[in-house]
């Protein structure tokens, strides 16, 4: 069987993590399981430890997207060949990730991503964050020329391929969400939405918390617009022959 | 300047009524100021005579430039030689610039409220704040990175003297 990681940053979510990582161990027991702790200053990466998931600690607070990179570069000198990721808050529920795998271990797709709007029961959220995602996500729908109805979905499964890839410096560790999905369409790798049940963030807020709403806003325009105006990308490479961001490709640990 | 808050620009309303004198206090006639028809176009916009406004090539100056700070900053970020976060000032400075200096009235509106004497004077004052906004960006940046550069050497070296240990320990047991 192939080898697949289950990837889940984690910063802050001491109380959360152990229930989180015990729930993916239950249903996929032959996945192993790494949480990148983003320098948090609570017990997360002794909770994690504890319950049974491989650990990687930053330093210190680097922000979401350079933690699921930090996933990406373990999983690629591991050799892993898929991997899911999921948020470290109890928000996605486990038990869709044999769902969101089967299209990618199938190679019907190189990125399968859970979208809560095609699940039922799912919690969505409302208010002004409900009007962004609405809007960015017809605005990647339009620009990718595919139905998008979840584009900041972080409940994603990849294959090796795409883990090459955004081990790059391509990737966008600013907030990784619609540019990024912008991005893999240009480079010419297959999306594709899976429903997946989401929950309601049991303390209002998560490592996608809006505190910076209008630096978002701003900042996933201004990617779109420059991933659209990047030549590289349009030509359709794949990437398959760049280095990783980092000095060492694999044998970070062995 | 009016104390009350609904008193209306002094400036303006004083060029309603535009004198071909200055006013001197002897009543002598001073040189006549012959209007463009730019001057004219300005005037009906703004309510102000020529010597209160910028001149048309500052205008056009100012345009360049805010357009080519876009342009170039757009680029910079486009090739990944300038993170997103960096450029928000740049972008937002040279969009209002532009905005300021098309839509002249509201460029006179802020040169009264900051009590500056010619608009060109408000566009320098504004590029002193930027400037110095930019530095107040920089220097809370590189705070952070001080911090983060000191955490990393201290676990660099505590790492080094972990693996000096276990060194010592794999080698003892051989």
């Amino acid at each position: 069987m192939r080898k697949t990681l289950v990837l889940i940053p984690a910063y802050n979510e001491g109380t959360r993590i152990g229930q989180v990582v015990r729930q993916v161990r239950e249903i996929v027991p032959e996945y192993d399981v790494l949480v990148v702790n983003d320098g948090s200053r609570d017990n997360t990466a002794l909770v994690a430890s504890a319950a049974g998931a491989e650990v990687v600690s930053h330093p210190f607070n680097l922000g979401y997207g350079v933690a699921i990179q930090t996933g990406y570069k373990y999983a690629l000198a591991q050799a892993y060949e898929y991997l899911v990721q999921m948020d470290g808050d109890g928000q996605h529920d486990p038990a869709f990730i044999m769902k969101l795998l089967a299209p990618v271990t199938a190679g019907e797709t190189d990125i399968a991503i859970g979208s809560r709007f095609l699940a039922v029961d799912s919690y969505e959220p409302s208010g002004v964050r409900r009007i962004g995602m609405g809007f960015f996500r017809r605005l990647v729908s339009w620009l990718i020329d595919q139905r998008i109805t979840d584009s900041t979905s972080g409940y994603q499964a990849i294959n090796r391929r795409v883990i090459h890839f955004f081990t790059t410096e391509i990737f966008p560790c600013d907030y990784p969400d619609a540019d990024m999905l912008i991005t893999l369409h240009r480079s010419g790798f297959r999306i594709r939405e899976v429903p997946a049940r989401m929950y309601a963030n049991a303390a209002g807020k998560s490592m996608h918390s809006g505190w910076k709403p209008l630096y978002y806003m701003f900042k996933m325009l201004l990617s779109i617009f420059v991933t659209l105006l990047r030549a590289d990308d349009r030509n359709g490479s794949r990437r398959e022959d760049a280095e990783p961001s980092n000095s060492r490709s694999k044998g970070a640990a062995s | 300047m009016g104390r009350e808050g609904k008193t209306p620009n002094p400036l303006i309303r004083e060029a309603k009524e535009p004198r071909h004198d200055d006013g001197n206090s002897d009543g002598k006639r001073v040189n006549f100021i012959h209007w463009t028809r730019w001057d004219n176009l300005m005037f009906s916009q703004t309510g102000l005579p020529p010597e209160f406004l910028m001149p048309l090539r500052q205008q056009i100056f100012a345009l360049a430039v805010s357009v080519l700070v876009f342009i170039f900053i757009i680029d910079m970020v486009r090739r990944r030689r300038l993170r997103e976060e960096y450029s928000v000032l740049w972008l937002v400075t040279s969009v209002v610039m532009f905005v300021l200096v098309f839509k002249y009235e509201w460029l006179v509106a802020i040169t009264y409220w900051i009590g500056a004497t010619s608009s060109t004077t408000t566009l320098t004052i504004g590029s002193l704040v930027f400037l110095l906004l930019l530095s107040v960006q920089f220097c809370i940046k590189i705070s952070r990175l001080t911090n983060q550069v000191k955490d990393l050497s201290q676990e660099n070296a505590l790492l080094r003297k972990e693996v000096e240990i276990l060194s010592r320990r794999f080698g003892a047991k051989e």
